[in-house]
């Protein structure tokens, strides 16, 4: 990466000094990414950029902390927003003093990751990836008529974090993914879309033509669909709706949100049964699978698996240094960093802690919705009120039968949702967002068009 | 090609002035020489502020500093997009070269490169006097004063109340476009917004409601904020929400309120009419120019430049001056909305709404200030012409797919039985196919009123303005419990 760390370490004390600051902390990100996405067999976007960005806190005598953003990394960019931040300082309050994190007194470099990062592949290497994967699709069926959806994508970046007491955290990561969404035309018939997306440490390790596969298959599954009768139904996630729903309600996990009392739960909410008794969820940023793993969270404290539910009883809420401090909790390496410092879940892992239960195949079931997932997450979610009405892609199966739904939404409370959890499969499967197995629901409303 | 590198350019760090127009001509001049069909500079700097009020106490003052650029160069119909943070002419230099090598192009050894011959420069500032805009905005104290008058008030008015947030930002930005075509242009746009939620629970039962207003070109707006009306419109909305039944689903006629009501023609329509659309293969009117592609009462716009609409621009992020566009007239599909790219590749008439939210993006062809004009009917006309139906007083978000389907939240409905609006609702959410859709907007209100909104899309997120009078869709899905 270009961004001298050192360098910026050294001029940023100097700006500081100069103004009289003698607390402040730094997290910064740099990115390289190339994409590339094709049309009718020939390139159709492609992008690069090299880009970074940092912020910046700094504290006044009273303790109070201000902050600033900035993408002007020059020193006059930074002097600036020294200067910004510092002028910001007199609102910071008096009452919710931020401090650096108790567990962030690195003074050496880092790198946790110490692999060697790969040269960026050329993107005309991703544009052929991109053209051979439409193409197939395209000639996958003659119902294919476009890829409207499809990228190729690789990117290098580091994540930084330092402070005036001397901790310096550095560390660096590759990622390469690719999509494609085909829509398929049947003559007098709606058209149907559906898709796949692969993730891999690098481009040399991204199977671009088994994603393009699995895209055809799923969009194949979907053409021959029928209209729901709305009612309520037993439901089946996929992994990926599954964990793209309790991202969305994240905030009942969520320190920050509990003490803003903007939660599903309340302080005394830990050791209360929140979901079903064999339903298990832990946070592990650190999980091989997760291929967008991080060390350390944005206050520099490191990062680490932490259960949340176990047997369907909450355990634990996710913390930045600040929540910890005022419920009386130890770090966990959440931290979002701002004028507000937030909190977020890195990489969800959703299991069964009884084994011994009877296998379930939701294709031997009768009168049964799968849901292989959800969208439009930002309007249909309303993560205060626990309530969702959701778009979703998925079957209705039924004597031995699996069928595409036309369109509906499935609608519910996602606190009673998570009691009514009759089954979770087996298999576990890492999806982008988490780990999990498929998972049961005895019964949520389905409107269909 | 060295020379030039290494040539001592000055330019105003400070400002997007004259300074640029030497070496950003010889920039493009590198590129046309290289063989580039067309070479597009969009330079972007921002000035942002937020601030947070929870519960009576400031909890966050968020400013942000931005600076960039990005370079587009096409040969014939390919183009492709490469960004920077470095506004110095060796940053700019590199992601010229590096959107070259994309296209397989180099410049030849002592090839003469040719300095492209900009306009003078177009500055919207200096004709609309934009200029002060930044140092006329409010404070950050006076902006903390009148979020914290707000969140006071919304304490006082509601009722069950859990947690009372207010939310005010502005975002200044300067841009400067400068193409091989001759465009040599810069502006300047302020975006303010104030946004206001209420959580309340009372035993078992939970609602939020939230309230978001957005002007654009003024910066007195926070100082003109009617604190009592919106606050008492929250209390209203949520007082009514909280113990209300979850709706049952099916398929009911309804009548969608004003203002933000519009959001359905953004999602349903609005977005199928962006050439970006038919660039994809993925809009359902690809083919339906000067055909009826929906009710003969309906007859919808997007502006450019309304006046402090939320989406307003002077020139779009190509250039060009911004357009009124007439989409549907009577339900005859008139014009698509149309970018450098899309003009390129569908044909159609640009349309100044080549828009992204920053220097990372490529622009694309975005919506501005949206709405469906208004009709001759009165709320009463509507809602004596149903049984039984729904009211959507408010609506939150949604989103439409390649296939046209569509989707959003209702945060406030109520029952209407027998021509008269009886109990409120929750938890519904409308469904539906946008051709369909659109052929059973029956009736058009005679009370327009706009509304601001954020709109994510290709090139990132966008301020837009939604708007539209009550209007009566004869049936449409509604999700529920």
């Amino acid at each position: 990466m270009s961004l001298q760390i050192e360098q910026l370490v050294k001029e940023t004390k100097k700006i500081a000094s100069d103004l009289n600051i003698e607390k402040f902390d730094i997290f910064g990100t740099e990115k390289e990414e190339s994409s590339a996405s094709a049309k009718d067999k020939k390139p159709f976007s492609l992008t690069s950029s090299i880009r970074s960005s940092l912020i910046l806190r700094v504290w006044n005598q009273n303790q109070q902390m201000g902050v600033t953003r900035t993408s002007n990394l020059t020193t006059e960019g930074l002097s600036e927003a020294f200067d910004l931040a510092k002028s910001s300082a007199e609102f910071g309050s008096r009452e919710n003093i931020y401090e650096f994190s108790p567990e962030c007194h690195t003074k050496t470099m880092i790198n946790h990751e110490k692999k060697e990062l790969k040269e960026l592949t050329p993107i005309q290497e991703l544009m052929h990836g991109a053209i051979s994967a439409e193409e197939k699709i395209l000639n996958a069926s003659l119902d294919f008529k476009s890829v409207p959806y499809n990228k190729v994508s690789e990117a290098k970046s580091s994540r930084f974090y330092f402070n005036s007491e001397g901790a310096i955290k550095i560390e660096e990561n590759q990622i390469s993914f690719c999509y494609f969404y085909p829509l398929a035309h049947e003559k007098d018939r709606k058209p149907r879309q559906s898709g796949h997306l692969e993730l891999a440490s690098s481009f040399a390790n991204l199977d671009i033509l088994t994603c393009a596969e699995k895209a055809i298959k799923k969009t194949k599954d979907h053409l021959n669909y029928t209209s729901i009768q709305n009612g309520k139904y037993p439901v089946v996630f996929s992994p990926e709706a599954f964990l793209d729903l309790v991202n969305a309600f994240a905030n009942f996990m969520n320190a920050q949100n509990i003490l803003d009392k903007k939660s599903l739960c309340h302080q005394d909410s830990i050791g209360q049964a929140l979901a079903a008794n064999d339903f298990c969820l832990v946070d592990s940023p650190l999980h091989p699978l997760n291929m967008s793993k991080s060390y350390f969270d944005e206050e520099g404290t490191p990062t680490r698996e932490l259960t949340i539910i176990e047997n369907g009883v909450l355990k634990n809420f996710i913390h930045s240094s600040f929540t910890a401090k005022k419920m009386g909790y130890a770090v966990t390496g959440h931290a979002n960093i701002g004028a507000k410092v937030t909190v977020s879940p890195h990489f969800l892992y959703i299991k069964s802690s009884n084994k011994n239960i009877e296998k379930k195949d939701y294709l031997n079931e009768n009168n049964l919705i799968y849901v292989e997932s959800v969208s439009a997450l930002h309007a249909g979610v309303n993560e205060l009120q626990g309530s969702f009405s959701l778009p979703f892609d998925g079957f209705y199966i039924n004597d031995k039968q699996k069928v595409s739904i036309e369109a509906a939404t499935v609608a519910g409370d996602f606190l009673s949702l998570l009691k009514d959890i009759y089954y979770i499969g087996d298999e576990e499967f890492a999806v982008p967002n988490g780990i999990s197995p498929i998972v049961w629901v005895k019964s949520l409303s389905i409107t269909g068009l | 090609m060295d020379n030039i590198s290494q040539k001592n350019h000055i330019m105003h760090a400070a400002s997007f002035d004259n300074t640029w127009r030497e070496p950003l001509s010889i920039l493009l001049g590198i590129g046309r020489a290289a063989g580039a069909d067309f070479i597009e500079f969009f330079l972007q700097r921002g000035n942002y502020l937020s601030a947070l009020i929870e519960n009576g106490q400031v909890t966050a003052i968020n400013p942000a500093l931005s600076l960039g650029a990005g370079v587009r160069v096409f040969k014939g119909k390919e183009d492709c997009y490469v960004s920077t943070n470095d506004l110095s002419f060796k940053g700019l230099k590199i992601i010229l070269e590096k959107a070259l090598n994309i296209h397989a192009l180099n410049l030849e050894h002592n090839r003469i490169i040719p300095e492209i011959n900009l306009e003078p420069l177009r500055d919207y500032v200096e004709i609309k006097e934009k200029s002060n805009w930044l140092a006329q905005c409010s404070s950050v104290r006076e902006l903390c004063d009148s979020l914290m008058q707000m969140n006071l008030a919304q304490q006082k008015s509601t009722k069950h109340l859990q947690s009372a947030t207010t939310n005010g930002f502005r975002d200044w930005q300067e841009v400067l476009v400068a193409s091989s075509e001759g465009i040599f242009a810069r502006d300047i746009r302020l975006n303010q917004s104030l946004s206001t939620q209420v959580f309340c629970e009372d035993g078992a039962h939970r609602t939020s409601s939230h309230i978001r207003s957005g002007d654009a070109a003024n910066p007195n707006f926070f100082r003109k904020i009617n604190t009592q009306e919106i606050s008492e419109k929250l209390a209203e909305s949520s007082g009514h929400m909280l113990h209300a039944d979850f709706i049952s689903s099916g398929n009911y006629p309804v009548i969608l309120a004003n203002q933000f009501g519009g959001v359905i023609f953004h999602e349903a329509c609005g977005h199928l009419l962006e050439t970006t659309a038919i660039q994809r293969n993925s809009t359902p009117f690809l083919d339906k120019k000067g055909e009826k592609i929906a009710h003969e009462n309906l007859t919808a716009w997007d502006e450019g430049s309304w006046e402090n609409g939320f989406g307003s621009i002077d020139m779009d992020d190509e250039g060009m001056p911004a357009q009124k566009t007439l989409l549907i007239e009577n339900g005859i599909l008139r014009n698509f909305l149309c970018d450098r790219a899309g003009h390129l590749l569908t044909g159609h008439p640009r349309t100044g709404s080549g828009r992204r939210q920053n220097y990372t993006f490529a622009p694309a062809s975005r919506m501005r200030n949206t709405y469906i004009a208004h009709g001759n009917y009165s709320k009463e006309d509507m809602f004596s012409s149903i049984d039984k139906g729904i009211y959507c007083k408010k609506l939150g978000g949604g989103s439409v797919g390649s296939t046209g389907d569509f989707n959003f939240a209702v945060e406030e409905a109520w029952l209407i039985e027998n021509g008269k609006v009886t109990k409120p609702v929750k938890g519904a959410t409308l469904i539906g196919q946008a051709p369909e859709v659109m052929q059973r907007i029956s009736m058009s209100g005679n009370d327009l009123e706009i509304s601001a909104g954020f709109c994510g899309s290709v090139s990132g997120s966008v301020y837009v303005t939604v708007g539209q009078p009550h209007i009566k869709v004869d049936s449409i899905t509604v999700g529920g419990r």
